[in-house]
């Protein structure tokens, strides 16, 4: 605490919070947005920051979690009349003439009875024999009779006509937006656009081999050019760490075919394999060896002389005691590896093919092309995707710190 | 102790292991790199040769014990960082490209592939099921007729992926009588079935040269090859051969040669001067400094190609001061001692920095979007009633259409990307200062202004400078960003040979020349402004080595 103070403390005090929290509002601004987008209907649809209960929607997440979204559309026009038959059973005529696509139908009989049990989850499915027109005399003429049974069968009859894939669902719906007491529903069945979770696993699993790989490389690297003297060591370190400065978007095509080439000989290292994309990532160390060595140089070497004296070769010096003295680093590089990978693009962009091998970098791209704008799916995505990683982030932020300017300012 | 065993037992089985396990893989190293070889890859072999070789040298030579823990690491940087570079750097010397993408040898074997229908004529085919599930194929000609000399299944997998593939398949016909065909007839509309199949068969006639091969639906034709391979030194119509691979036309009696200028083949006269058409396929050939010398010539490459570097020097400097001052403050106002929740505002702050970049970069990309992007709905809500005061019209901004808009979007997008790096940065930086400077001026009477200009910003410098550089390198280079935001967009209309716009860096102007399709993909172009930027990349790297060894020096 500084003995001297200065005259205007409080004010000063004041006016650094405000700045802070005017500055924050900016950042927070998008990754504020996103939440609230993907609770919005719709994927163009503008609506308010905080997203109101009875507008906002869950459709965007469970597209993002993989799961169908099913929406009900209204057929315009359509009206029910009731044909009743003999044995006291009842026939839907379901009919509309403003609408081309949808097919009139006479439904199965089906019993009221039956009625009471069904439920919004588990309707009775009554099948529909398409029909252009039924016979004016064999409907039920009792207005209010209609509206009852209209409003008893609502949400609780799936009317399915067509079979396989020509197969439609509707359903009668008393909750009506035209402000009539019920309309007649189409049921459309949305699949998830891309498999984003298949995604974030194969950017996880990428990740954590990669990762797991660069520590190994990577420390007994460092453990060499810390420790051992070599011919042409300095050369090596300075010539790794210009040339990690040439960025790999420029030798795309190089690597394309090199690992095109590869394919041939090893498949499971070619072109569009996690195996290759891995392989490939095993060429940007120089950064990490600097990292460690560092770290490495930091350490006393009496510990390791010791163990020599008592007989330990350099690999038992290296691996019983360099290596548990110096796991807070190799976390640091760890995760700064992880992280490295997860948000890699042109490289995985250019070896993954196909829709199922892609890693999220590259495949959440998808989301916003202009022929397919999904703006609303792409939100709950990034928000499910991205939160795992940043709370990953956040968690070693503290440790993270300390590893980014020891790395780069050390050397 | 691995050294004294070695000399002690010179034959145990574990040595004698480890050298069979050695010699295996330089075995099939070996064997591959001939492969390769032969194929008529170089680049390939050498690299599998030098990592190899040097790899068994050090781990099988004991004086190399250092250099094993260094290997792997240096071999892959070898193999995926260096050897790209390399073969980069060749391929700027080439006319590699979409439309030139095999060798001269493919490109050969393709116009060998060629036919003509020659004399001989058309042979009406019926096609017999025999008893045994076999087909019989029956040829006819006025009254001559032939048959397969064996029966085959036309329906086997192998035969369809045989054809599937494009290869050929020979088969031999006997001279027969119609009648002694035995079989059911394949009705046509089960023959399309098999029509991929027998496209793909060469007949042989017995006691004849003439193959015939399928010219339509109904029939099979007498097919003659319309190219001819000639040997070198071979004198053909006065012309002495000294191409590896000549052709010759049998149906026009040409000469057919490769322009190693242009990488086409073209016909020539019997002096070998090429003239006409040029037939594709297109192959690769060396073009030496051409394309390099595409940039100093073409004014329609010339003139993107400046603008776009100017503006990725531009976007570099002002990405690094910009983020640089804002790190800076910040890192001030959280390490101040008087100011409460310090923590929380440095979580707060970094929180850019812990989103991955792919997403934040595609999440501004839907907020910035000019239609129904939620910034401009903000914008025209709260700019149009205040132009609609002093009478004038406001009009949603166009981000992705208008040069400078685009580039104010991307400079804003970067500086949010790139703060919370340098306050990182300079938080570390800040806490070596010794406090009692501060207190030393704060005695005196000092603003806060004061304070920085003559300690914090003189101390951090020194150390900061080499990291401002890898900085500036790692944005002059910063593809996703470009990529994802705006693909480069809006484009220069002028750049009519190469796909260029208004915020394209010059990486993902190279990757637009390699990748974007509609103006060729130019591999050969995109490796020569590769191999500029490398050079630039160098030099940077250079500087910065010497600022991090200066700094190390002092500090």
């Amino acid at each position: 605490m500084a003995i001297v103070q200065p005259k205007n403390l409080i004010f000063r005090k004041g006016l650094a919070h405000v700045f802070l929290l005017a500055f924050l509002c900016l950042i927070m601004f998008p990754l504020l947005m996103i939440v609230a987008i993907s609770f919005r209907q719709g994927n163009f649809s503008v609506g308010d920051i905080i997203p109101r209960a009875s507008t906002s929607t869950l459709d965007h997440w469970r597209l993002a979690l993989g799961f169908d979204v099913r929406k009900l559309i209204r057929v315009s026009g359509a009206t029910v009349d009731i044909v009743p038959t003999m044995d006291g059973n009842t026939k839907l005529y379901v009919h509309t003439d403003e609408d081309a696509s949808f097919r009139n139908f006479v439904t199965e009989p089906f019993s009221t009875n039956d009625l009471e049990k069904a439920t919004e989850d588990a309707p009775i499915s009554i099948i529909g024999n398409p029909q252009r027109s039924v016979d004016e005399d064999s409907l039920l003429n009792d207005a209010k009779a209609v509206h009852d049974m209209c409003v008893a069968t609502a949400n609780k009859v799936a009317l399915t006509v067509g079979e396989g894939a020509e197969q439609l669902r509707y359903f009668i719906d008393k909750n009506d937006a035209e402000g009539t007491s019920y309309g007649v529903y189409k049921e459309n069945i949305i699949p998830p656009p891309f498999p984003v979770l298949l995604w974030l696993w194969n950017s996880v699993k990428v990740a954590f081999i990669t990762a797991f790989l660069i520590i190994c490389l990577s420390t007994t690297s460092a453990y060499a050019f810390a420790r051992m003297k070599f011919a042409g060591k300095t050369v090596i370190l300075n010539g790794m760490l210009i040339f990690q400065m040439f960025p790999a978007v420029l030798a795309l095509v190089a690597i394309y075919a090199l690992f095109d080439k590869i394919g041939e000989y090893i498949p499971w290292l070619g072109l569009n394999t996690h195996g290759g994309l891995i392989l490939s990532y095993m060429g940007g160390i120089a950064l990490h060896i600097w990292t460690i060595k560092g770290y490495f140089e930091t350490i006393d070497s009496s510990l390791e002389e010791a163990a020599a004296i008592d007989g330990a070769t350099p690999w038992q010096a290296f691996r019983l005691i360099l290596l548990p003295l110096s796991v807070p680093i190799l976390a640091v590089v760890f995760i700064l590896a992880f992280i490295g990978t997860i948000t890699e693009v042109p490289v995985a962009s250019v070896l993954l093919l196909d829709m199922n091998e892609l890693t999220l970098a590259v495949g959440s791209q998808q989301y916003l092309y202009p022929q397919n704008y999904l703006w609303g799916d792409f939100a709950a995505a990034a928000v499910l995707s991205g939160l795992p990683i940043t709370i990953v982030f956040l968690l070693a932020q503290r440790w993270l710190v300390g590893g980014l300017t020891a790395g780069g300012v050390k050397g | 102790m691995e050294l004294s065993s070695v000399q002690n037992a010179k034959l145990s089985p574990k040595v004698l292991l480890k050298w069979a396990i050695v010699a295996l893989i330089v075995l099939v190293n070996l064997y591959a790199d001939v492969m390769m070889y032969m194929n008529g890859d170089i680049a390939y072999p050498i690299l599998d040769l030098v990592l190899v070789g040097v790899g068994v040298y050090v781990f099988m030579n004991k004086k190399m014990y250092a250099q094993r823990y260094a290997f792997p690491s240096v071999a892959g940087m070898t193999a995926f960082i260096i050897f790209p570079l390399v073969y980069t750097l060749w391929i700027s010397f080439t006319n590699y490209s979409g439309a030139h993408v095999m060798t001269v040898e493919a490109a050969m074997n393709y116009h060998l592939q060629k036919t003509y229908k020659s004399e001989g004529g058309d042979y009406a085919y019926k096609v017999f099921t025999t008893d045994n599930g076999e087909h019989e194929l029956l040829l006819t000609q006025g009254d001559k007729a032939f048959k397969l000399e064996q029966a085959v299944n036309l329906n086997d997998p192998k035969l369809l992926a045989k054809a599937q593939e494009g290869k050929l398949i020979d088969a031999n016909l006997v001279a027969t009588n119609p009648s002694d065909v035995k079989g059911k007839l394949v009705p046509m509309k089960q023959l399309m079935s098999l029509k991929n199949v027998l496209k793909s068969y060469v007949l042989h006639l017995p006691d004849s040269s003439i193959k015939l091969s399928m010219s339509g639906l109904r029939q099979f034709s007498a097919q003659s090859e319309k190219y001819k391979r000639l040997q070198q030194g071979e004198v053909v119509d006065g012309y002495e051969v000294d191409s590896k691979y000549a052709l010759w036309d049998n149906e026009t009696k040409q000469l057919f040669l490769p322009n190693m200028e242009t990488g086409f083949y073209q016909y020539a006269d019997n002096k070998g001067v090429l003239h006409g058409e040029e037939y594709a396929p297109g192959f690769k050939v060396n073009i030496g400094f051409k394309n390099y010398i595409k940039f100093l010539s073409n004014e329609s490459i010339r003139m993107p190609f400046l603008q776009i570097f100017v503006w990725t020097v531009c976007f570099s400097a002002i990405t690094v001061f910009g983020t640089l001052a804002i790190g800076l403050v910040l890192a001030c106002l959280v390490q101040w001692e008087f100011l409460r929740f310090r923590g929380v505002y440095r979580v707060f702050l970094i929180l850019p920095y812990a989103v991955p970049s792919f997403i934040s970069i595609l999440v501004f990309k839907g907020l910035f979007n000019q239609n129904f992007g939620e910034l401009n709905m903000f914008l025209n809500t709260i700019m149009g009633p205040i132009y609609g005061a002093f009478g004038l019209e406001w009009s949603s901004i166009e981000w992705f259409t208008s040069p400078w808009p685009a580039r104010a979007m991307i400079l804003m997008v970067n500086a949010w990307l790139g703060y919370p790096y340098m306050m990182i940065l300079c938080m570390g930086l800040l806490k070596s200062i010794p406090d009692d400077l501060y207190e030393a001026t704060a005695i005196e009477g000092a603003t806060p202004w004061i304070n920085l200009r003559h300690i914090t910003l003189p101390l951090l410098i020194k150390p900061l400078a080499p990291l401002l550089i890898a900085s500036f390198a790692f944005n002059f280079n910063n593809f996703v960003l470009i990529q994802l935001l705006t693909g480069g967009g809006p484009d220069i209309i002028e750049a009519t040979q190469a796909p260029a716009g208004y915020t394209d860096l010059l990486v993902s102007f190279t990757y637009r020349i390699a990748f974007e399709g509609g103006k060729g993909n130019d591999y050969g172009l995109a490796a020569a402004v590769a191999a500029m930027i490398f050079v630039m990349v160098g030099l940077l790297s250079l500087v910065q080595l010497r600022l991090t060894k200066n700094s190390q020096m002092q500090g």
